[in-house]
């Protein structure tokens, strides 16, 4: 990697890092799921209990955040700076992911830049959601399986990164497959039987490791392993009996619940207060939609252009979205807006590989435009997602039309 | 070309077979027996509590003889929950004191059991005739099952028998029946009654 790229994946992660660090201690209390999410931390780490939060997602989330808490103290650095910092390396790993499947600086930075400063993404960075942590080993994962190279132990770190995005939520168990088939795929490993032996055991047996050891402080309850396997199928069972009615009436992404939605109309939930007659204060979980519509066609043209190409790097970022896609839109439980994160940097990935085509063909000034415009809206939109006391008029048409708690002081 | 192949897939083996080992072992060592067989009776559910402390019995199953039980709420987290009356199973949960709970319902009672708006069934077992594992905002492995469909436990349990639901007699001659040892037995007899 040359200097210049590395200068430049250094000012990515600061802006990523600014803009999700900006006046992090407002509020100053534990806000939404962070009052379930930071008790948890240490009651896991004590007593191998998940309340107050969720018993069915796996509890590597409460190992990290009670690290965090120990790390920073009891307060809101020690309750966000997790999400801060994993969120903006998400934003880097995201242009190494589209820099390995373009080949291009531009691609990678258009699509580093788009998670950087995507709305929903900072204002998820800023709280406890563990899509965000999550996600970045997702991520992380991938593109060490990218970067590889038949090199063994690069394998092995992204098989461990697999296990610790496993150990966060069960939203990436198809990505997981996927790409333990991609790595018999290449080379036609799969021919091979002791190469079919390490990648299957590496890819395998090294995430599942890291999903149990996950449950250390469980099994410290007296559990014996065949009631570990029981108790992970009850939490399967469990979630699939999930109801829009089995959740909190007053919880404010409960207005959408279903995925098909997330890419071809404006989802907007969360709450706000308006402050006086003209100013307001808000706190938006929200599709950026004149971006995020682009996805589904981009992904559309990176598939014709993968098949033309017979470029198999060119499709990962299509099938790592189907395949995480599929889940949310075929599980029978409601999906909330926030679950779209693992899938941003796929689709943000496609976006910018295909201006990037278009720009090849069309004219550099173009791919400018775009990200000058791209950029532009998401930064309109990011007093929205952090609490920032702004005038209302710019935004009344969005507010207006958003399904937000909205509130008058 | 991979390298090390061979030596990077036992690693993997080892590795997965050493975690299961060390959960495995960390799980069944972190339990907690009474020494010796007793049956105690109390006065107020609490005091049942008070005598699994004093025998320091941890991680332990408990077979609950009583109606559906103290398992609706869930804590409000704000520190250390206390002990009430009502909330001796959620507490001992806590204290970790109990880990999965055989709840016993009487067979004529299963059908209605089933029907209540406060019974949320996971999933049935296929292994009980008439077995369910409940949700509870716990997470506890909790099995509900009739006296006929109650299996034999290999280890020792804890028992606690509410007298006005259950036969004291009669519930202790079905675990007899069933093989099912425990080393405390409390029998709760509200003195009311």
């Amino acid at each position: 990697m040359k200097r210049n790229e590395i200068i430049l994946i250094c000012l990515l992660l600061l802006l990523a890092l600014g803009l999700r660090c900006y006046d992090l201690s407002y509020p100053s209390f534990r806000w939404g799921d962070e009052m379930a999410h930071v008790p948890a931390g240490t009651n896991y780490w004590v007593n191998g209990q998940f309340e107050p939060d969720n018993w069915e997602h796996p509890p590597l989330r409460h190992i990290i955040m009670y690290g965090f808490l120990q790390l920073f103290g009891d307060n809101p650095y020690g309750w966000r700076m997790r999400n801060v910092l994993f969120g903006a390396a998400a934003a880097v790993l995201t242009y190494l992911f589209a820099r390995e499947v373009s080949g291009r600086r531009k691609a990678g930075l258009l699509a580093g830049l788009l998670l950087a400063t995507d709305p929903l993404h900072i204002v998820m960075s800023r709280y406890t959601f563990e899509e965000i942590y999550g996600g970045a080993f997702f991520l992380a994962a991938i593109v060490l399986y990218q970067r590889h190279n038949e090199r063994s132990s690069w394998l092995m770190a992204s098989a461990f990164f697999m296990g610790c995005a496993l150990a966060t939520k069960w939203y990436y168990v198809p990505g997981w497959l996927l790409i333990c088939l991609l790595t018999l795929q290449s080379n036609e490993n799969y021919r091979k039987l002791r190469s079919v032996l390490f990648v299957t055991t590496t890819y395998l047996f090294i995430p599942v490791s890291v999903f149990i050891g996950s449950y250390y402080f469980w099994f410290g309850r007296g559990y014996a392993f065949s009631e570990f396997i029981q108790f992970i199928l009850d939490a399967y069972y469990s979630l699939q009996t999930y109801r829009p009615e089995s959740y909190n009436p007053a919880m404010v992404f409960l207005s959408h619940g279903s995925a098909l939605e997330w890419f071809i109309r404006s989802v907007t939930v969360g709450q706000g207060t308006f402050i006086g007659a003209d100013r307001g204060e808000f706190i938006l979980y929200m599709n950026s939609l004149p971006i995020w519509i682009l996805t589904l066609p981009s992904l559309t043209c990176l598939a014709v252009l993968a098949a033309r190409r017979r470029c198999l790097a060119l499709a990962l970022p299509v099938l790592l979205f189907a395949a995480t896609y599929a889940l949310f839109i075929f599980v029978k439980r409601p999906t909330f807006i926030y679950s779209a994160v693992p899938l941003l940097p796929f689709a943000f990935t496609a976006i910018a590989c295909c201006i990037c085509e278009v720009a090849e063909r069309q004219g550099e000034r173009l791919y400018h435009l775009a990200l000058a415009a791209m950029l532009a809206w998401n930064l309109y939109l990011y007093p929205l997602a952090t609490a920032k006391k702004v005038p209302v008029a710019p935004y009344r048409y969005l507010l207006d039309a958003s399904d937000a708690k909205l509130h008058r002081e | 070309m991979y390298r090390n192949k061979t030596a990077c897939s036992l690693a993997a083996t080892a590795l997965l077979a050493a975690v299961i080992s060390v959960a495995n072992c960390h799980g069944t060592g972190s339990r907690i027996y009474a020494p010796g067989k007793e049956t105690v009776t109390v006065d107020t559910p609490e005091k049942a509590y008070a005598i699994w402390q004093q025998k320091r019995v941890k991680g332990r199953t408990l077979v609950l003889f009583d109606s559906y039980p103290h398992m609706r709420g869930r804590f409000n987290y704000r520190g250390e929950p206390q002990l009430e009356r009502s909330n001796l199973v959620e507490f001992s949960i806590f204290s970790n004191v109990i880990r999965k709970i055989y709840f016993i319902v009487p067979d004529t009672a299963w059908e209605e059991f089933l029907q209540k708006d406060t019974t949320k069934v996971i999933k049935a077992i296929p292994q009980l005739k008439k077995g369910v594992s409940l949700y509870n905002l716990n997470g506890m492995p909790m099995i509900a099952t009739t006296p006929s469909s109650l299996p034999h436990l290999s280890e020792q349990a804890l028992v606690y028998i509410n007298g006005s639901v259950f036969d004291p007699v009669e519930a202790q001659h079905l675990l007899t029946e069933r093989g099912i040892t425990g080393d405390i037995t409390v029998i709760y007899q509200d003195n009311r009654k």
